[in-house]
């Protein structure tokens, strides 16, 4: 290659690859691509065997990137000099590489009317919108943006963007005040690892700080869901080891690996009955694996704390007490975050039943009392 | 991070469906729009420009761009006229934020979202993105999305609530007038931070503990002084008038997930003292128990004797 040939920056090939095969009425074979874009056509078109082998490589590595960013070039067969002769070639049609139109229409009875947008042209493809599918389409946009750890916070913002080519974004929202809990940074690395072997259903090991489970523990998982709710991102999967679905903390996890072997072949499919509303809004004690004992406890709330446990909607409600209070059940698959989360309510929720769990958190109070007062953690 | 090739080419899109348009786009809407500086903007451009160094005689350059004093417009034969449709990564955070929007919504209006999630991951994406979306959720809140909207809407309009409020450790609610000014997030929990009329000063209110509120139609102004800023810090929302040293040490086997939340001393047998600033002592009371015997507050004495309190109040 002319060494005083100027260097052809990555994403200045990429264009000229789109440039030359966006919005052409035939597909263009690879012969053609190579010869007609010039980070390619000098090498392919010297005699060295091994150049013109790299250069095809770097295209057919340029196009699965240029895929993976959303141009949709397409891999296609067609036939030329009147169906005598097939050919293989790629395509990148402007329909599908264009955003369609977006367009604003009234809601109205017995159909809908043109409200706002510039008229598509012809055969162009357009979507129509209610102004208020509109609106919350930006609104929650802004939301998962802002949201600490979201690991498409930017694929949210120019999405966003993109809506806003055709469609006026509603005005400025109050600004909310995100408080970033330290490391989540690293949590949004974590989660962005994930979602890709999500997609890819690629296998994972970390190791994993359980709390209450002593040494760290290593781990090898199918990642079946990713969930943030109450602050935190959680993994659900299929521990291998353990065999059995599992949930994981994202910032108790460390050295976070996809498995990169087979980079395209899937290494396990998420089971067809796995759905992860079943974790949603599940409390740290509603979320224990499968051979977990389930128990039902019974608390009761003091009044004015009963008021909170029914705004929050914890438990099922049971009766209500003389004095404003109440009893709540709830179901318990994991005891220990559950009794400290009722410690923490200092005593202003009480564990009524069963027996059992009356003495353990009984002795967590006492083992937790024994740090201030010594003699205060002894029995009787 | 240096901005990858898939980064300058998306941004280079954009740039030239906005240029585009008949009277082109002004440098500086242009950067703001592609939430960059118009440093950057020019030299995204200059990768587009400088294709004619290298482009062989005959090549037909698709693309033409005149650069004026302070705006750009490009033409390019219908090719750049449009953003490109969304990548799958795009389509993919669309079709979550929509479906994070409709778990805060009920019934007619929850299917209506999710409807809406799914025709538009099917007509605004290049490529389809399978079975993805709902394995990835989210729910940055408590069910509170009422409240929240209230809120909102009162913080934009300046419009001043009405609440039932439950204290931590009050006996029972108290009805509040409250100049709302920011919402807030953190912990897991919403909250907003306003004027307390009642106290005369700027308090934090946590959403879960308001058990009714109204707009009224009086209106406020709001301080220009005030740093909401600093009402968030380590990951809390808290009112950061008047703090109260508290130093906690956790046990060895909690601590190396203390250790990452923040700064942290070494204790002697093993584990760390970590120091708040706290301006509810009930709150650091709650976080302590909810550590069992692996937490235990340091200092204050006051401090100690609270969780001392709560303690005996489970012991039978």
């Amino acid at each position: 290659m002319n060494d005083s040939a100027p260097r052809i920056q990555k994403a200045q090939r990429w264009l000229d690859v789109i440039a030359y095969l966006v919005g052409r009425r035939i597909p263009a074979t690879v012969d053609e691509i190579m010869e007609a874009v010039p980070a390619y056509a000098g090498r392919w078109g010297s005699e060295n065997a091994r150049d013109r082998d790299t250069v095809r490589r770097m295209f057919e590595r340029d196009k699965d990137e240029l895929r993976e960013a959303g141009i949709p070039i397409q891999s296609e067969d067609y036939w030329v000099n009147h169906g005598a002769t097939r050919l293989d070639g790629y395509s990148l049609r402007k329909k599908n590489f264009q955003l369609p139109y977006l367009r604003i229409v009234a809601e109205a009875q017995g159909g809908t009317t043109p409200e706002s947008g510039d008229p598509a042209p012809r055969g162009a493809r357009t979507i129509e919108l209610h102004a208020r599918e509109s609106r919350t389409a930006f609104r929650a946009l802004e939301s998962v943006a802002e949201l600490p750890g979201f690991p498409l916070r930017q694929e949210a913002r120019s999405t966003w963007r993109k809506l806003s080519f055709d469609l006026a974004p509603p005005p400025d929202r109050p600004a909310v005040l995100y408080a970033d809990r330290a490391g989540s940074e690293e949590v949004t690395t974590r989660t962005r690892v994930l979602t890709d072997a999500l997609a890819d259903r690629k296998l994972v090991s970390f190791t994993y700080h359980g709390i209450y489970r002593g040494t760290p523990t290593n781990r090898r998982v199918r990642p079946y869901g990713l969930l943030f709710q109450l602050g935190h991102w959680y993994l659900i999967g299929h521990d291998e080891a353990r065999e059995e679905l599992r949930v994981f903390r994202l910032d108790r996890m460390e050295d976070l690996v996809p498995n990169s072997s087979s980079p395209h072949t899937p290494d396990f499919e998420i089971p067809e009955d796995f759905t992860l509303d079943a974790f949603r809004d599940r409390r740290a004690w509603e979320l224990g694996s499968s051979d977990d004992d389930q128990l039902v406890a019974r608390v009761q709330f003091e009044f004015p704390r009963s008021l909170w446990a029914e705004r929050r909607g914890y438990g099922r409600f049971v009766l209500h007490g003389d004095d404003g209070g109440s009893v709540r059940e709830f179901e318990v698959r994991q005891v220990d975050p559950f009794l400290r989360w009722i410690l923490s309510l200092r005593g202003e929720a009480r564990i009524a039943g069963p027996p059992e769990l009356v003495k353990r958190l009984d002795g967590l109070a006492r083992e937790a009392l024994a740090a201030y007062e010594p003699e205060a953690g002894e029995d009787g | 991070m240096a901005d990858s090739a898939a980064d300058v080419l998306g941004r280079i899109l954009e740039l030239l469906a906005f240029a585009s348009r008949s009277d082109g786009i002004p440098l500086d809407e242009a950067a703001e729009r592609l939430e960059t500086d118009r440093q950057s903007l020019l030299r995204d451009l200059s990768l587009v420009l400088t294709r004619e160094d290298y482009h062989p005689a005959g090549w037909v350059d698709d693309i033409r761009i005149e650069i004026g004093a302070e705006s750009i417009r490009a033409f390019s034969s219908g090719k750049f006229v449009r953003p490109p449709a969304l990548s799958r990564r795009e389509a993919l955070a669309l079709s979550i934020a929509l479906r994070a929007a409709a778990c805060s919504r009920t019934g007619h209006e929850r299917q209506e979202l999710r409807d809406l999630a799914s025709r538009l991951e099917a007509e605004l994406a290049t490529v389809p993105c399978p079975e993805l979306q709902p394995q990835i959720s989210v729910h940055d809140g408590d069910d509170l999305e009422d409240l929240r909207s209230l809120f909102e809407h009162a913080v934009s309009e300046r419009r001043r609530c009405r609440v039932r409020y439950l204290s931590p450790d009050a006996p029972e609610p108290s009805e509040r007038s409250l100049d709302p000014y920011r919402l807030a997030f953190g912990d897991g929990k919403w909250f907003v931070i306003g004027r307390c009329l009642k106290h005369d000063e700027i308090r934090v209110f946590r959403l879960d503990r308001v058990l009714d509120a109204e707009q009224t139609t009086e209106s406020f102004e709001q301080p220009e002084e005030a740093d909401f800023d600093s009402f968030v810090a380590g990951g809390r929302v808290f009112a950061a008038r008047e703090t109260v040293p508290v130093t906690v040490r956790y046990s060895p086997r909690v601590e190396v997930w203390v250790r990452e939340k923040g700064p942290v001393r070494e204790a002697e047998d093993g584990g760390v003292l970590v120091d708040f600033e706290v301006a509810d002592p009930g709150w650091v009371v709650r976080h302590v128990l909810r550590f069992g015997a692996e937490a235990e507050v340091m200092e204050p004495a006051e401090v100690r004797e609270l969780v001392v309190r709560s303690l005996r109040r489970q012991i039978n």
